[in-house]
């Protein structure tokens, strides 16, 4: 049974001067069945900034909050806000759609046609993949996190908030396309320096060195690890993102197997 | 080269009548009758792509599908979709190419813009080969230093000749993968049509800018290709032309599609032949 519906692009474009503009994520709504849903692409594809990823995630949060609310439902409502917003994230034109019973899988089809960045094959976890990671683990266990955010002078990578504290979170992989050990290293001291500054306890992402890396990175993580554990900074692997997110939702995991 | 043969056109052949086409046809016919009776997974469009520019009668277009993949809709060819479709198949099961596939265009897809209605029903639907690009928008970026023709692939290069030489490819188009070179055959509408009794007479080389016409032309290359030719078995020629629609715009009778598998079928062992001469091997 196909029904009809539309889809529509966001498309955002961080120098409207420029004008080149990258499909950020895809709506798909159901009129007849009343149903929508939105897509999103890892934002850490679209900008390696971590400022503007920040901002952009805030865009598509509420965008996305709109589209819950009800909003957006039909194709008139959608032209008035593909003319009314912009220029940093647009909206095409609604484009017909037929959405087969499952209106998920037709969302991923024209999301993986039209949206998806191409993965680069066999270039390891980088620090932007593991930054969307820990993003869809805490709103998939509803859990507060805003990416590239501020507290005071200092720049987080993310910042989590649930059970009525707030933590920021710095993300370091030593398994990225070309990973940097000095690099990381800076990432970390500033990390540190930034908590003692704001006078909060943190929470530290890694991703190991692969097997076959280099020595300087082992002896890197290392490093890295005992700093952290000297400033008191819990640390966890991208395996524990999502119980993580869990214990910040306030919705502690259920273990896999349950003993009677 | 042998002598060129008599051209038959395939829509007028009985495959009843054409005995000397026919060798083995009794089989093939019952065959392709099973065959026919194997629906091929039917494939929808979702959706299709956002249009930047205003699209003309002949623009080609993209459309998302219900296999989760992408293809370029082709609603019409010059010698029937059948071929098309058939070209398309035997192109992917060689490896010189995309899959080709029956797409389903419900009429919701196209229903803001009257003018596309005419991909509605049955349609071809060749994959979309992302990173690749046309011999004509090479040459606009090997002039803006976009693209390094030395990466071509000389194993795919000679895949695609042998592949379009079997098939008789007419206005042989191919695609390049920017990245890694690879050639593939593209946009078969007109092929499979001429009844050339024996051996192919032209060896299709498609040209590529900033690459030899020669690229591929080494035995020892064009062996593998030829290889790969001669092990597609008689079931997946006569696969390759079954299950279609008797739709308008697809000439795809019973009749015609058994007379085109079986050429194709008398046309395979001469490959290897062929490619060798051209490639300067005496046998």
């Amino acid at each position: 049974m196909i029904s009809e519906g539309f889809y529509s692009i966001l498309r955002y474009t961080p120098d409207s001067a420029r004008g080149e503009a990258k499909n950020v994520a895809l709506m798909l709504v159901d009129e007849r069945r009343d149903i929508a849903r939105l897509r999103v692409a890892p934002l850490s594809q679209i900008t390696p900034k971590l400022n503007e990823h920040g901002v952009l995630d805030k865009l598509l949060v509420q965008f996305g909050s709109r589209l819950q609310a009800g909003e957006l439902r039909d194709q008139a409502q959608v032209n008035a806000l593909s003319r009314a917003i912009g220029p940093t994230l647009s909206l095409t034109a609604p484009i017909p759609a037929a959405i087969g019973d499952n209106v998920d899988a037709t969302l991923k089809a024209l999301y993986m046609a039209f949206v998806a960045p191409r993965q680069s094959r066999d270039a390891g976890i980088s620090h932007g993949q593991l930054l969307d990671r820990l993003v869809k683990a805490c709103r998939k266990a509803g859990a507060a996190i805003e990416p590239g955010a501020y507290v005071g002078d200092m720049l987080f990578d993310a910042i989590l908030s649930g059970l009525g504290r707030r933590t920021p979170v710095q993300i370091l992989s030593f398994d990225g396309a070309s990973p940097n050990p000095r690099g990381l290293e800076q990432a970390a001291g500033y990390f540190l320096f930034a908590l003692n500054r704001i006078h909060e306890d943190g929470l530290c992402v890694m991703q190991p060195p692969p097997e076959h890396a280099i020595d300087p990175a082992r002896a890197s993580y290392r490093r890295i690890r005992n700093w952290m554990e000297d400033g008191r900074v819990e640390t966890i692997g991208p395996e524990g993102l999502p119980s993580m997110a869990a214990s910040m939702s306030g919705a502690e995991l259920l273990p896999l197997v349950m003993s009677t | 080269m042998s002598e060129q043969g008599e051209t038959i056109p395939i829509g007028l052949i009985d495959p009843v009548g054409a005995t000397e086409l026919m060798e083995g046809g009794g089989r093939h016919h019952l065959l392709l009758r099973q065959l026919d009776r194997v629906p091929e997974e039917t494939i929808y469009a979702l959706g299709r792509e956002p249009h930047e520019v205003a699209v003309t009668y002949s623009s080609p277009t993209r459309v998302a599908c219900s296999d989760g993949k992408t293809y370029w809709l082709k609603p019409k060819a010059q010698r029937g979709l059948a071929v098309e479709l058939a070209a398309g198949r035997i192109v992917s099961r060689t490896g010189a190419g995309p899959n080709a596939k029956i797409v389903e265009v419900p009429a919701v897809v196209f229903r803001d813009d009257p003018r596309l209605g005419r991909f509605n029903g049955p349609v071809v639907g060749s994959l979309h080969l992302p990173g690749t690009f046309s011999t004509k928008e090479i040459r606009v970026m090997i002039g803006s230093g976009q693209f390094d023709s030395r990466v071509v692939d000389p194993a795919s290069r000679a895949l695609v000749i042998a592949t379009q030489t079997w098939l008789n490819v007419e206005d042989a188009q191919v695609r390049v993968g920017a990245l890694d070179g690879r050639v593939y055959s593209v946009d078969h509408g007109v092929a499979l049509d001429a009844q050339l009794r024996g051996r192919p007479t032209n060896v299709v080389v498609v040209s590529i800018p900033g690459v030899s016409n020669d690229l591929g032309r080494e035995w020892a290359i064009m062996k593998m290709a030829v290889e790969t030719i001669e092990s597609i078995r008689e079931e997946e020629i006569l696969a390759a032309v079954a299950g279609m629609p008797d739709a308008p715009g697809w000439q795809a009778s019973f009749a015609r599609r058994l007379a085109v598998a079986t050429w194709l079928i008398k046309r395979q062992p001469y490959v290897g032949d062929v490619m060798r001469e051209w490639c300067g091997v005496m046998s």
